[in-house]
């Protein structure tokens, strides 16, 4: 493959820049009234730059990927696509979280100096061609979250968010980083790029070598850690909860896409060659986890639980796109850029109708207090009907194309059972979606459900609600808008 | 070409989309007053029917051709299936479009006053809208796809404003009646719209409507195509045997009946057939079909009004029956001069049905004429409203409905089509029973023996909301027919004029033989005498003691109570239809649902419902367990990947 040589600075130019507003943000917080605007700013620029970087590094039709910094970054569309999907969760992320500093304003600093540092991380992991790059740029996306997950100082739930994450991550790490280096000792490499290309390496991929399984199989923890795949899922509904809303948001879209980016890039690039190895548990890793977290599902009774277990029965359903990689690379990769982006929106955009409800009452919001919000407040219940809507895939929002697209890319490479059983899932799934909207347009609010003070605006957070729902549609009615680009993404890695 | 407003067609259909959309979603239901959504409602409909205007000017100054099709954007693209969203603004649709702003503005400022008092006129306005947008966009399709979006759309609304007041049992079952009868003329139109794409491979109009195309059509292809479109045209303009659902449908608030029961939705059917006048025109036994449907619809309902006692029913038939003669029309050809009738019939029938509702309002309710009677003294402008309404329906000269209806009588009666003076005869006899029955409810309501005059007593006059919409209607019931088709000489009628460039030359047109003026005024002359003997016979009967009008019923007998009870057509349909399908749904409902299906789905549920619970004891929010999840976990993978050396 080309390769940048000494010009491979230009690969990394969306991470420095986003580095060094995530500095501006992080050092200017703390100048005084002042501060919080300085941080916004600085990351508002930040995000802009950040993608006027990334449109320019998108590669025209029928290029090859470039590789830099000796063989450890990969230059494509895949990457840059994807990066551009983790942008738009810190967008989102940056919107929300004004209706959270209104009330922290000195954690203003923090909050927009660590997203952008997790989005750097996220990007570095989308990028890397090697493994230790990829479990760096891991770090230093988990590092921020655990901090952001216990922003809120004085809420013991956030706390115990925190340190219960941070815990499992770090055992979670531990697996990643003992599999990489059981991987180096089974090809004496941790180029991902070697093992893709190199005949001799082909050999150590096969199901003979000890090294490779096990290595294989702690990467797999590793990175199921992190999309929140059963068994490994566990503390995604407690974090989600105890964390501050918009840091919730936030974890729900990027660093789960970027997982998904990861997984692809050495499940479903590298280790193709190996496909038969692993095809059957994670296939049983999709159908658990779609199972479990449905079931699961069905019982809640507070939104953001609901909105926790829905985004794991959701990384089941992305797992298909992976597990359909090793037949159509370019296909299954565009399905599942598209599925990301889909996600990300009706998630961002959820959480945010969830930061919207916390502005008017204390603590936990129920499903139970959302009756009657269709008569109180007709165009939040509305953006919030349809993103439910889009979540459980109903035409023609783009949540159904999202999963129409990953469906047929597994049925193409044969999975009949499994789309099958996501199939059925869906159908539970919709049950709990729609009772979202059930409560919102056909239950009258009870004396015990009214809010306890008014909506206050948040101009930034409705603007996201109505932006995630808006683009929500727009996708649905004109898929090819993303999937378009999704397709020329897939296309480079062939 | 370049004019103004030429591509802005979609502006017509938009402002009553987006009144709805305000009224129905984007207002705060604390904010619904009856000030704001009825604001909302009227000036869209006002901005509407501006723009209608301004479309309809900038069309009449362009002198050579047809305007071509709108395309906005690509709608459907399917293998074959290509259909843009494109809107057209011909003679044709610009002449519908302008009476259903006019007389859909008229109506909503009067729902203005009729509505005052009702609970809910936020949902009742935007269903008004909705309908509106949807009407328009039938209208203005420029293919049969996006005209059915339409159609099934003007069905909804209908269904929805027929149960406006949906605690009333009575309204449920009268909407559930409309929406399922309905179905059954869709399902000719789906299929007629089928056929058409398998003939012609297109669903456009300027594609299925030139001659070009039609000439290489098969005639059975061809029959059945016109057929089946006018089985949807029966269902929606609710002629026989379709007719049942419209005298049910005045279950709904009277500006609802006016608006869709009686001036624009029930058209539909009619401007589906004028529309597709090319196709008609090349089949002669599907325009024979719709002659003599027409002419029995028009006849059997005007029986029926005769005998009927509610106020509102008495002008369904008396619609359905208008229905008929429009129809009538198309089947000889007379495409021009339907329209003329639709238009005409807009005017004098809205204002027949606000009259009503404006004595319904003025007594409290009241629709039974019996009770009611002696409107005269009390509500002065309605009556007189009412009474030009009536004039002009029963045909009296030179009112709006004279002109029409005299238009289609001669065309019928020069039409070369074998039977033309059985047709002719049979349109007579139902324009001296129209005169009658009319007239018959004029004096009941309005009038009325000393007792009745005593009842009327009470009553109070509307409010000027309403009878200032009311007074418009009726000068348009006057001017409208002569204003836009004056007889004579032959270059003054507007309509004729205004249309010549887009009318698709049919059997009666072009070199027609009209008889000369000698045979117009003779025919005028039958249809005035016939028209004015029905009504002074009828008035001063049933202006006198209505022991007399009992007694005339007891003689009749059978006769008479055959027609109250509406031919029992209703009750054949219960026992032949409704009553096998209701038990066969029982039976799937019962047995099959309940027992078989029902029962496999709610165990899974249940299954699924104690697995969750299962699950969520799991989650204990302790560390620990989620940590050992993950090393169980682990081992599984290393144990399943590394099975190979293992096991």
């Amino acid at each position: 493959m080309p390769d940048f040589g000494l010009l491979s600075p230009i690969a990394a130019m969306p991470m420095a820049i986003l580095s060094v507003a995530a500095l501006v943000a992080l050092v200017g917080g703390t100048l005084g009234r002042r501060g919080p605007a300085i941080a916004r700013i600085s990351s508002m620029v930040g995000l802009a730059l950040t993608a006027a970087g990334l449109a320019s590094l998108w590669a025209d039709r029928g290029s090859r990927a470039l590789l830099a910094f000796t063989d450890t970054l990969v230059l494509d569309n895949f990457g840059v696509f994807a990066s551009a999907a983790f942008l738009l969760g810190a967008v989102f992320a940056v919107l929300l979280g004004d209706a959270y500093l209104r009330d922290h304003a000195r954690l203003a600093g923090e909050y927009h100096g660590l997203v952008l540092l997790a989005t750097v991380g996220m990007i570095a992991m989308a990028m890397a061609s090697d493994l230790v790059v990829a479990f760096l740029g891991l770090e230093l996306l988990s590092i921020p979250l655990y901090i952001l997950a216990g922003l809120s100082a004085r809420d013991a739930r956030s706390n115990e968010a925190s340190l219960k994450y941070l815990l499992l991550g770090a055992f979670g790490s531990g697996f990643l980083l003992f599999g990489i280096a059981l991987l180096f000792g089974a090809t004496g490499t941790t180029l991902l790029s070697d093992m893709v290309g190199d005949p001799r390496l082909r050999m150590a991929l096969s199901p003979a070598n000890l090294y490779f399984a096990a290595g294989a199989a702690m990467l797999l923890v590793g990175i199921g850690f992190k999309a929140g795949l059963v068994p490994f899922h566990m503390w995604v509904p407690d974090v989600y909860q105890g964390a501050p809303t918009p840091v919730s948001a936030f974890m729900a879209t990027g660093p789960k896409a970027a997982a998904f980016v990861l997984l692809f890039r050495v499940f479903g690039q590298a280790f193709a060659g190996a496909a038969e190895q692993w095809t059957g548990i994670l296939w049983a890793m999709a159908v658990a986890t779609m199972t479990v977290a449905n079931l699961a599902a069905l019982r809640q009774t507070e939104l953001k639980r609901l909105l926790a277990y829905s985004s794991i029965s959701h990384a089941g359903t992305i797992l298909l796109a992976v597990l359909a990689a090793p037949k159509d690379r370019a296909g299954s990769a565009q399905a599942l850029l598209f599925y990301v982006v889909a996600y990300a929106l009706m998630k961002a955009g959820a959480f945010g109708v969830v930061v919207w409800l916390q502005r008017q009452q204390e603590g936990d919001v129920s499903i139970a207090s959302l009756r009657g919000l269709a008569s109180r407040q007709p165009g939040m219940a509305l953006a919030m009907g349809v993103l439910m809507f889009s979540l459980a895939g109903v035409p023609p929002m783009a949540g159904f194309w999202a999963k129409a697209w990953v469906f047929s890319e597994a049925l193409q490479a044969g999975f009949l059972g499994l789309t099958i059983l996501a199939v059925i899932n869906s159908v539970v799934a919709a049950r709990y979606y729609l009772r979202v909207v059930v409560a919102m347009y056909m239950e009258e609010a009870g004396a015990a459900d009214q809010p306890t003070a008014e909506p206050s605006g948040c101009p930034s957070a409705i603007a996201a609600i109505w932006l995630a729902a808006a683009l929500t549609v727009l996708i649905g009615l004109v898929p090819g808008l993303v999937f378009v680009l999704g397709g020329q993404a897939g296309a480079m890695l062939r | 070409m370049d004019f103004l407003w030429t591509k802005h067609i979609w502006l017509i259909p938009f402002w009553p989309a987006l009144g709805a959309l305000a009224n129905g979603v984007l207002i705060p239901r604390a904010r619904k007053t009856l000030d704001v959504v009825s604001t909302v409602a009227i000036g869209s409909v006002a901005m509407s029917f501006l723009c209608t205007v301004f479309l309809t000017a900038e069309l009449a100054s362009l002198r050579i051709g047809n305007p071509a099709p709108v395309e906005y954007f690509r709608w459907i693209d399917a293998g074959d299936l290509r259909v843009p969203f494109a809107l057209l603004f011909d003679p044709l649709s610009a002449t519908m479009c302008l009476m259903v702003t006019g007389v859909g503005l008229l109506i909503h400022i009067y729902s203005m006053g009729y509505m005052a008092h009702d609970p809910d006129p936020g949902r009742f306005f935007t269903y008004l809208n909705l309908f509106m947008a949807m009407m328009l966009l039938l209208l203005l399709a420029d293919s049969f796809l996006l005209m059915f979006v339409g159609w099934e759309g003007v069905g909804l609304c209908s269904y929805l404003l027929i149960g406006f007041w949906h605690r009333k049992e009575s309204a449920n079952r009268a909407g559930l009646k409309a929406f399922l009868v309905n179905r059954v003329g869709d399902a000719g139109f789906l299929m007629a719209m089928m056929l058409i794409f398998v003939t012609f491979g297109s669903l456009r109009f300027d594609e299925v409507l030139s001659n070009a195309a039609i000439r290489q059509a098969s005639p059975t292809m061809l029959f059945a195509i016109t057929a089946l479109l006018f089985v949807g045209a029966t269902g929606k303009s609710a002629q026989l045997p379709l007719h049942v659902w419209l005298p049910d449908a005045m279950e709904g608030p009277t500006p609802v009946s006016a608006l869709i029961h009686a001036a624009t939705m029930v058209t539909a059917g009619v401007y589906v057939v004028v529309r597709c006048a090319a196709l008609y025109s090349a089949e002669g036994a599907a325009s024979a079909l719709v002659a003599w449907i027409g002419v029995i619809t028009a006849l059997l309902a005007s029986l029926i009004a005769l005998a009927q006692t509610d106020i509102k029913r008495v002008l369904a038939y008396s619609t359905i029956s208008q229905l008929g003669y429009m129809f009538l029309a198309c089947g000889v050809g007379a495409y021009v001069a339907a329209i003329l009738h639709v238009v005409t019939h807009a005017f004098f029938k809205a204002c027949l049905f606000l009259g009503a509702g404006s004595a319904m309002h003025g007594t409290g309710g009241q629709t039974d004429i019996r009770k009611m009677g002696g409107l005269a003294k009390t509500m002065p402008r309605t009556t007189v409203a009412f009474w030009i309404a009536c004039l002009s329906i029963a045909g009296i000269a030179p009112l709006a409905g004279f002109v029409s209806k005299d238009e289609i009588l001669h065309h019928v009666f020069v039409s070369t089509y074998a039977p033309a003076r059985t047709l002719w005869t049979l349109a007579i006899i139902t324009a001296f029973l129209t005169a009658v029955y009319m007239f018959r409810l004029f004096a009941l309501t309005f009038h009325g023996d000393e007792q009745a005059m005593k009842r009327g007593a009470h009553a109070h006059e509307s409010p000027s909301v309403m009878t200032i919409p009311l007074m418009m209607l009726a000068a348009l019931a006057i001017v409208g027919g002569l204003a836009l088709g004056l007889p004579y000489p032959p270059g003054l009628h507007l309509l004729n004029h205004f249309m010549r460039g887009w009318l698709i030359i049919g059997r009666h047109h072009g070199a027609e033989d009209t008889g000369g003026l000698g045979l117009a005024l003779a025919l005028a002359a039958i249809a005035l005498a016939v028209a004015v003997s029905g009504a002074v016979l009828a008035f001063r009967f049933f202006r006198g003691p209505y022991r007399r009008v009992e007694l005339l019923q007891r003689r009749l007998g059978f006769a008479y109570t055959l027609l109250s009870r509406k031919l029992y057509i209703d009750e054949l349909y219960d026992i032949v239809i409704v009553g096998p399908a209701v038990g066969l749904s029982r039976l799937a409902a019962d047995v099959t649902d309940t027992r078989g299906i029902d029962g496999i789905v709610h165990g899974a549920a249940a299954i699924a419902y104690r697995a969750g619970e299962g699950l969520r004891r799991l989650q204990t929010s302790h560390t620990r367990v989620y940590a050992l999840a993950m090393l169980v976990g682990a081992v599984a993978l290393v144990l399943y990947l590394a099975r190979g050396m293992l096991f």
